[in-house]
């Protein structure tokens, strides 16, 4: 028996005197004690713990830069240009960054470690991005299988975005659903309503986050949503505006026609068209419908491919109805939201009238 | 055909709640490779392949898809809907992301049915699978024979001669 | 001859020489092969090795003669040179990813695997089959140490410059050819032969 106990004995002290060795290096060498990061030339500071990746660091302080791959370094999309302290380019990095950006200090955040106080510079949008922990205000039945949401954020909180940009809503774990899922979905209420957010949701089967929304989500719920994301938004030109859309795709049109309103643009001239198939898939149609009447520069278009019924609106499928409501669209600008194959065959229809596909705006949520 | 651990794992992301939300294996509780071996049996049986399948799949869906996401009647034989949603969904072999949108199809002969989507015809077409038993996304090679009118493939590949 | 009477100095200069720990005893050759494609990286990893023998052979000696033999646990000695190993190597870990990101990005897994090096190992096991006395273990860690670098550092002087000007049929490219010229280099190294003799 004894023979055993020393062994084990002496086997523990030799382990537990070179796990002390290892927490006294660690202390000494694994500790960079607490940094600052700089972003913008002071627009924020933030103070971390050093040691970790600057994406991680960004992002345990609600900075998110945006990250495909989740640091491992195999996507290159968390580039942001590092002032000062960010140490030697890695090889690592080279790969992902031309020589422009290699001399103009671009760096990949997830490579880059937070060892001393860093400067950075970041595209100002992502400064807005932030996480918010919402309660449902409302939840609207819009149609048979879409659904207006309305989070309304945490008091004193403020969320700044571009009519047109769009958000992720995260659904918490149910049924089979083991973890927190998020999926995209634009806003549709105003920049200027900035103490909460609508969103519109079009029912997907089997979709996971959709089903959470339909099946599980009542009024007074809290739900987390970070945002806002996405470069579909009105460009500032002074070209006349055609908006088309379907189904969900409605909601980063309101939220532009609002924010018009809000901002008073009320030079350029703006339609709007919205494809379904029968009446029962219209929905805010008498909001339209008022503003039209109020503001002159807006006109609302539906067009409803299969209805036979008596009705007040256009009559076939929405790119039909587009061509023949313009004739020559060299000098608009178009911004499309709709699924895949109709934001494809809008693109067609507009270029074949003359319109540059730089001037086509659409989010495709890729 | 062996379940290696790569398959462990892809398996484990076709659980129900992981990619999607009913997962891909209905309520089969066969190894996946046991799952593909027996589809491939099947297919040697019926001597068609899975590119067969997985081709007049993709071509039923093209000639399906309508703009407003309407009933569509092909070959006056099939009734398909093709939906168009917006957002990615990753395969579970780690290969790519695929457009989500389902393709309903029902054979006005038979009255049988099927639906895929962009992830499960590439799931056929390049991994041999084609969903687990009760999975409501199973493309069974017997009820794909039967209904989508598939000739017998001769293999005219060099090694076949 | 007895072994003790031996200068730690002789000892040192012999497993850098005629006993080189890599081209005589072939250990360590995982690593040897797959980080010697440049020289600068090979020297890197060289230095991590010399590091680790330098300081695990005389601790390890302590742990054998001080703490198994006394107790009667000899039989243990794996099993402590390994944990001893192990802790060293996550200590150089930590130094080097602290003075150079490059290096340590550089060497990568080889890093962690210096712990299940043979060579480190091995330099632990043959001081206490050759019963060196304290002195003489850190004389044979730096030893052997520097002996395998210098050993990864010629392979990789000699890759490098092949990777220009010779032509080396696919069959044999990469690990097929480092083990030949590895061979050669060994071969050269029986030249130091005589030199001085240690066990």
């Amino acid at each position: 028996m004894t023979p055993i106990i020393t062994a084990v004995l002496v086997l523990s002290a030799l382990s537990g005197i070179l796990t002390l060795l290892l927490l006294v290096a660690e202390f000494f060498f694994a500790n960079y004690g607490e940094c600052t990061i700089d972003v913008n030339k002071g627009d924020k500071t933030y103070k971390v713990e050093g040691g970790a990746s600057l994406l991680t660091s960004l992002a345990s302080q609600k900075l998110f830069l945006p990250s495909g791959c989740g640091g491992r370094g195999s996507c290159g999309t968390c580039k942001c240009r590092v002032l000062d302290g960010g140490g030697p380019l890695l090889p690592t990095e080279t790969p992902y960054l031309n020589d422009e950006e290699q001399k103009s200090d671009v760096r990949l955040a997830c490579q880059v470690k937070v060892r001393s106080d860093i400067k950075i510079e970041v595209p100002e949008e992502l400064l807005s991005i932030k996480e918010f922990e919402t309660v449902i205000e409302s939840i609207t039945d819009f149609t048979h299988d879409i659904k207006g949401l309305r989070f309304k954020l945490p008091e004193g909180e403020t969320i700044k975005f571009k009519a047109g940009q769009f958000a992720n809503l995260f659904s918490k774990p149910y049924e089979d659903v083991k973890e927190e899922t998020s999926r995209a979905y634009s806003i549709s209420s105003s920049p200027s309503d900035n103490k909460a957010i609508e969103l519109v949701v079009r029912y997907v089967p089997n979709g996971m986050v959709t089903t959470y929304v339909f099946k599980h989500l009542k009024q007074g719920d809290k739900a987390r949503l970070i945002g806002p994301f996405g470069e579909f938004f009105l460009r500032d030109t002074s070209r006349e505006i055609v908006c088309i859309a379907g189904g969900s795709g409605l909601a980063p049109i309101r939220s532009i026609v609002l924010d018009m309103i809000d901002r008073g643009i009320s030079n350029r001239k703006a339609t709007f068209f919205f494809g379904a198939v029968s009446q029962r898939d219209l929905y805010y149609v008498e909001e339209f419908k008022a503003i039209e009447k109020e503001h002159p520069w807006f006109r609302f278009v539906p067009a409803l491919s299969k209805d036979d019924s008596d009705h007040p609106y256009e009559k076939g499928i929405i790119t039909d109805v587009v061509a023949r409501n313009y004739g020559d669209m060299k000098d608009l600008e178009a911004y499309l939201c709709g699924s895949p194959g109709m934001i494809d065959a809008c693109c067609k229809v507009l270029s074949s009238k003359g319109m540059p596909a730089d001037r086509i705006y659409y989010d495709k949520f890729s | 055909m062996k379940q290696t651990p790569e398959l462990d794992r892809v398996q484990e992301k076709m659980r129900p709640g992981v990619l999607t939300l009913k997962g891909f294996l209905g309520n089969d509780d066969r190894k996946l490779a046991d799952i593909i071996a027996a589809d491939q049996q099947a297919l040697l049986r019926l001597r068609i392949n899975a590119d067969q399948i997985a081709e007049r799949l993709q071509d039923l869906a093209d000639r399906g898809a309508d703009l407003m996401e309407q009933e569509v009647q092909v070959d006056n034989r099939y009734l398909i809907r093709v939906r168009d949603d917006r957002g990615k969904i990753p395969s579970p072999w780690e290969d790519g992301l695929f457009e989500k949108g389902d393709v309903d199809l029902v054979d006005q002969q038979t009255g049988k049915a099927l639906k895929w989507n962009r992830l499960t015809l590439r799931l056929i077409a390049k991994h041999r699978f084609f969903g687990g038993y009760g999975s409501e996304y199973r493309i069974d090679p017997d009820v794909a024979y039967e209904i989508l009118a598939l000739k017998p493939f001769v293999d005219r590949s060099p090694e076949a001669i | 001859m007895d072994i003790q009477n031996v200068h730690p100095f002789v000892i040192f200069f012999a497993a850098i020489t005629t006993n080189n720990i890599l081209l005589t005893n072939f250990l360590g050759m995982c690593s040897f092969l797959a980080v010697s494609k440049d020289l600068k990286s090979s020297l890197g990893l060289g230095a991590a090795v010399i590091f680790v023998s330098t300081f695990t052979a005389p601790i390890n000696w302590l742990v054998y003669h001080k703490l198994l033999v006394p107790y009667e646990l000899e039989y243990l000695q794996y099993i402590a040179f390994i944990i001893v190993i192990a802790a060293f190597v996550q200590i150089i870990e930590m130094v080097i990813e602290r003075v150079s990101t490059l290096l340590y990005l550089t060497l990568g897994i080889f890093l962690p695997l210096i712990t299940v090096n043979c060579a480190i190992l091995g330099c632990a096991l043959f001081l206490v089959i050759r019963q060196y006395t304290f002195m003489q273990s850190i004389a044979y860690g730096l030893g052997a140490g520097t002996g395998w670098a210098l050993a990864i550092a010629a392979l990789a002087g000699i890759r490098s410059r092949m990777e220009k000007k010779s032509k080396v049929i696919p069959e044999l490219d990469g690990a097929g050819i480092a083990l030949v010229i590895t061979g050669i280099i060994a071969m050269a190294f029986i030249g130091f032969s005589g030199i001085v003799r240690i066990n």
